[in-house]
């Protein structure tokens, strides 16, 4: 009897020990101490290589069980993709003529995100490990430059930023993760702050009062304030559900982002900008 | 022999980062939500190594997925090595073997280490853990995991075990 006592204080004293570390571990990595960043960044080191080798035999399996569950969706889409592609056929003289106008206006504009010398050019290799947060890995890390907190472009526009970067690798949060919020501008120059939604395919734009006119289809760029990490005028969305609510003093609007998210494939890490 | 132990639980805990992060990341989704490879294995080396031994694994498990996530550093760290208890006090007290004991253990041990996550991410700050979305994670996840489970059972009883030692707990998938 006095055995079975002991055994059972060990174990309460053994469970106790690793609660009481696990919950100074995270108090310690939220006030973003300086040992725990190493021993994330040596972790992932460690076992970058062996992902690597892993990706490159199980991606085609996969592939193929993504395949299998979404066969059904997939004939959708192709049908869908069919009929879009005889309407961007007709559309295509039409944008040639609009991309010599765009690479004109952006260089008025000074969109130096497109065409950044310093900007790093790399692969989406992997999405979220857990449930609970909307990140890409992407295969290029401190070794080629990437920082935390650096801006993540596709040619189309804004994705996210690095939340992570270790030395061949680096997490992208995306703008849909809850956590994500950037501040932007609509085309009259009014302010907002955008946050991401989680699975919900619509961004939510806040701080806009009722008296801005916001039209469905507008356009919405990064503000590039000074205290913003996101250089200026990098294209996040459009405009697509406008929402006055009596009594409230803003309006609710929703933006659908001009990148797909589910779709990232080669994006660009862009430099800190210079102010 | 007890290294050769630790050797294969260390190996297990290695296996699981990289499946979790490389095919259960992007491939293997179910309906937007992954498989939480660690926890499952956490089940099943807590049903076969006791209290002790599933807490101290689930810690460690959850350390080496906690550097790959961007939620608070010992956060899985925190809700394996509980549900890893968890287990392997109910293992103990278990007369005997029940059929669809890995299932029913992976699927309620992902709840509530799913429920111990949210609700200790939210303490911490992370509010944005409190929505509806969770419950449908934590929903799909826990079939997820009780069918995993059932391949993972027969490994954590490979992991634990000791020469000339009788395995204790569950006997057979």
């Amino acid at each position: 009897m006095v055995v079975y006592q002991q055994g059972n204080r060990r174990r309460r004293s053994i469970l106790a020990l690793i609660v009481i570390t696990a919950v100074a571990l995270i108090t310690l990595d939220l006030r973003e101490s300086g040992p725990l960043t190493g021993v994330r960044d040596g972790a992932r080191d460690i076992v970058e290589p062996v992902s690597g080798g892993v990706e490159a035999v199980f991606s085609p399996v996969g592939d193929w069980i993504d395949g299998i569950v979404h066969s059904a969706s997939l004939s959708d889409e192709n049908a869908e993709m069919r009929r879009r592609l005889d309407t961007q056929r007709g559309k295509l003289a039409e944008a040639e003529a609009a991309i010599e106008e765009n690479r004109q206006l952006k260089a008025i504009l000074d969109l130096e995100f497109v065409e950044d010398a310093d900007a790093v050019t790399a692969r989406v290799v992997g999405g979220a490990p857990g449930n609970f947060e909307f990140t890409v890995q992407i295969d290029a890390g401190s070794n080629r430059g990437v920082e935390d907190d650096m801006t993540v472009v596709t040619g189309a526009g804004l994705v996210g930023k690095v939340a992570e970067s270790s030395g061949r690798r680096a997490t992208v949060l995306l703008l849909r993760d809850p956590e994500s919020g950037v501040r932007v501008k609509l085309d009259d120059g009014t302010r907002g702050f955008l946050i991401g939604r989680g699975d919900a395919e619509l961004l939510r734009l806040d701080e806009i009062r009722r008296d801005v006119e916001v039209k469905e289809g507008d356009l919405v760029t990064t503000a590039g304030d000074a205290e913003s990490i996101f250089p200026g005028g990098v294209p996040v969305g459009r405009v697509a559900q406008v929402e006055n609510i009596s009594g409230e003093p803003q309006q609710r609007i929703l933006v659908e982002p001009i990148v797909d998210f589910g779709r990232l494939d080669v994006v660009k890490v862009l430099p800190a900008p210079t102010r | 022999m007890i290294w050769i132990r630790r050797l294969r639980l260390a190996l297990l805990i290695l296996a699981g980062v990289i499946l979790q992060t490389t095919l259960f990341s992007e491939g293997l989704r179910v309906f937007g939500v992954t498989a939480d490879i660690g926890l499952v294995m956490t089940i099943a080396v807590a049903y076969y190594g006791g209290p002790e031994l599933g807490a101290a694994y689930g810690f460690l498990a959850g350390l080496a997925i906690d550097s790959f996530l961007e939620t608070p550093f010992g956060l899985s760290a925190l809700s394996y090595s509980l549900v890893g208890y968890g287990v392997g006090a109910i293992q103990t007290g278990l007369v005997r073997s029940i059929r669809w004991i890995a299932p029913i253990l992976g699927g309620l041990g992902a709840l509530a280490g799913g429920a111990v996550f949210i609700l200790v991410g939210a303490l911490v700050g992370q509010e944005q853990l409190i929505a509806l979305r969770s419950l449908k994670v934590l929903a799909i996840a826990s079939v997820y995991d009780a069918t995993l489970a059932i391949v993972a059972f027969p490994i954590g009883r490979w992991a634990t075990r000791l020469p000339g030692v009788p395995v204790r707990g569950y006997r057979g998938a």
